[in-house]
């Protein structure tokens, strides 16, 4: 194996590099590393590789086909738990963004919700409330149940529709229909008729609205401020194998983050990332969402929302042992997760702040000093000054969980499958008072 | 027993056909099928499924598999060990394995290697002939020049060779080299 130095003369043990990535709007910290030369300079000669759905990435990652990949935040999670797929000793040291997603219905699905309730327009919580009397409407009527498409069974965006949903009462698993499809499919599903909304990452929902199909009816920030979305994952083995290259990877992906959030980049970004090789999309469909204007309908100005992709500000790289757990969490509440583990070695085992930190110190950095933070505290109208530290991180249905306290917040939601004294005994030690 | 083709386009399905007939395996190629795969999937009752690496569909697959416990899941270990060979049937054939539970290890393992020696043969068959082209090549040109001096001066074989390699030698070029411009030229320099 040649042993290469990279400007700062540290040997890498490898320094031809594949990196997987899915066209969305977030594969632009591994574009942007890129087309930027943070990888080059770090002496790694990366190829990307566009990749066609999560299993296949999930999978290549674990077999050794590529190095790292953009990955959903839950994946390393539900891989090291074999939930929804085979186990994988995948780890993940780097957080790529925060927010992204967005729920979508079709026309006739949205007009009716319109009817129901005209503020479903703007609040989430009242379309779902509206969806509700649909659902309700179609089992009297005995009509078929709606169908919603998301991208991956354990990902953030199944998650996101299920938390959606259950805010209104509706049971995911047993009021609609949840189906599989992968996030350049999505759009082309609902103008077939397949599906009547979905859960999809950018620039899908900008898109589907472009098309005039269907109307945002709720964002992933509006669902939980400022959550984690995709992250960097290599499998645990490679990290042992390769540790200078993995840190050299991260170094340039946080560059490229810091890069990416300055708003006058956005631009520049939009034309990079929605090239052929990588999203292959019209330059405006992908540059709305990345510069805060969030499309939510068909002909209307649209929202200004300047954390509709965060790529770096409010600690947004960090891996919070927190959000693994959150993961862990809705794994239990719907049933996909039944063996009690103990959540808190398991997040450690996936979750790698420490890698993290080494990696922004080298690049002169702070990250944080916790590993853990509180979340549903902090809204959105309280924070005096925006803190580049840290962000809104208000959830739809104002719930908290403090640090410690993920069986409490979990043994709050409502429709859930979860275990809890089984749960409660194996983590027992670990629970806040 | 029931193996399905997802997505694996006609060249490779070829290969794989006569392998899994030949063991007694049913085997179904859905290639560029229209209709819903949770409903093609469910009514088939597959085994195993054998899906192109890098389609689209495969994280439906993964969903069904999560949906209903009896549905093929991917397989990327055998047992407890790490596979060689599912890497490079991932790698090299660009196909993925699923399969349910209930089916040994041993079975799978057998029917992939069986599967990776087809890709291959036919694979190295192909490198190997390519690497034998130049020297086929050559050795015509060198049959066709000694031909050329055998009917025009009417000389034996073997003191058509001799000249062919003393011009060679007096050139310091190849034979093949004087064979070539010989047969092109008429002239031997």
């Amino acid at each position: 194996m040649a042993i290469i130095n990279n400007k700062k003369g540290i040997a890498l043990e490898k320094s031809d590099i594949i990196l997987g990535f899915i066209p969305l709007t977030d594969c632009a910290p591994l574009v942007i590393a890129h087309e930027k030369g943070y990888f080059r300079n770090e002496g790694l000669n990366v190829t990307l590789s566009r990749e066609t759905s999560w299993a296949g990435i999930r999978d290549k990652v674990g077999l050794g086909i590529l190095d790292g990949a953009q990955m959903l935040a839950s994946i390393p999670v539900a891989s090291r738990l074999g939930v929804g797929g085979p186990k994988i000793d995948m780890i993940s040291a780097m957080v790529l963004d925060l927010n992204g997603n967005a729920i979508t219905v079709n026309n006739g699905l949205y007009d009716h919700l319109y009817a129901i309730d005209s503020r479903s327009e703007f609040s989430p919580l009242i379309a779902a409330q509206a969806l509700q009397c649909v659902v309700e409407e179609n089992k009297r009527s005995k009509r078929p149940k709606l169908r919603f498409g998301v991208v991956y069974p354990c990902s953030t965006q199944s998650y996101e529709l299920r938390y959606w949903l259950a805010s209104a009462g509706i049971d995911p698993d047993r009021d609609i229909e949840i189906v599989v499809i992968p996030p350049p499919k999505m759009v082309s599903a609902m103008t077939d008729g397949d599906i009547h909304g979905f859960c999809v990452g950018e620039p899908w929902n900008t898109l589907a609205v472009q098309q005039q199909l269907g109307h945002v009816v709720a964002t992933k920030y509006q669902l939980w401020n400022n959550s984690p979305e995709k992250v960097f994952a290599v499998s645990e083995s490679w990290s042992n194998e390769n540790p200078a290259t993995h840190q050299a990877i991260l170094r340039a992906l946080i560059k490229a983050c810091i890069w990416l959030d300055k708003k006058e980049n956005r631009k520049t970004a939009a034309k990079m990332i929605s090239q052929a090789p990588y999203i292959a999309l019209p330059e405006e469909t992908v540059a709305l969402s990345l510069t805060g204007l969030s499309l939510k309908h068909y002909g209307q100005m649209p929202e200004k929302v300047d954390d509709f992709h965060v790529f770096h500000r409010y600690s947004a790289n960090f891996p919070w042992l927190n959000h693994a757990e959150w993961f862990i969490s809705q794994m239990y509440r719907w049933g996909q997760l039944t063996t009690p583990i103990n959540i808190e070695e398991t997040v450690a085992a996936v979750y790698k702040p420490a890698l993290f930190r080494i990696a922004a110190e080298a690049i002169g950095l702070e990250s944080p000093s916790i590993d853990r933070k509180t979340e549903g505290n902090l809204h959105e109208k309280n924070m005096l000054t925006k803190s580049q530290h840290i962000g809104p991180n208000q959830f739809l249905d104002g719930q908290v969980i403090s640090v410690g306290g993920i069986i409490k917040y979990l043994e709050q939601q409502s429709l859930s499958k979860a275990d809890i004294p089984a749960l409660r005994l194996i983590n027992t030690q670990n629970e806040a008072k | 027993m029931k193996v399905l083709l997802i997505d694996i386009d006609d060249t490779r399905a070829n290969i794989i056909a006569p392998v899994f007939a030949s063991t007694g395996i049913d085997l179904i190629n859905l290639n560029n099928h229209a209709n819903d795969l949770y409903q093609l999937v469910g009514e088939m009752h597959p085994e195993i499924i054998l899906v192109d690496t890098n389609s689209s569909n495969r994280d439906t697959l993964e969903h069904m598999a999560q949906l209903n416990k009896s549905s093929p899941r991917t397989v990327i270990k055998l047992g407890n060990s790490r596979s060689e060979s599912i890497n490079r049937l991932a790698a090299d054939a660009g196909i993925s394995i699923y399969a349910i539970d209930d089916i040994p290890p041993s079975l799978l393992q057998a029917l992939i290697d069986i599967t990776l020696s087809y890709f291959y043969s036919i694979d190295r068959l192909k490198t190997e002939v390519q690497a034998l082209k130049p020297e086929v090549d050559a050795r015509q040109i060198l049959n066709n020049a000694k031909k050329f001096i055998i009917d025009t001066y009417g000389l034996t074989e073997a003191q058509a060779n001799d000249l062919l390699s003393k011009n060679a030698n007096r050139q310091g070029r190849s034979m093949t080299d004087i064979a070539r411009q010989l047969i092109e030229t008429g002239s031997f320099s």
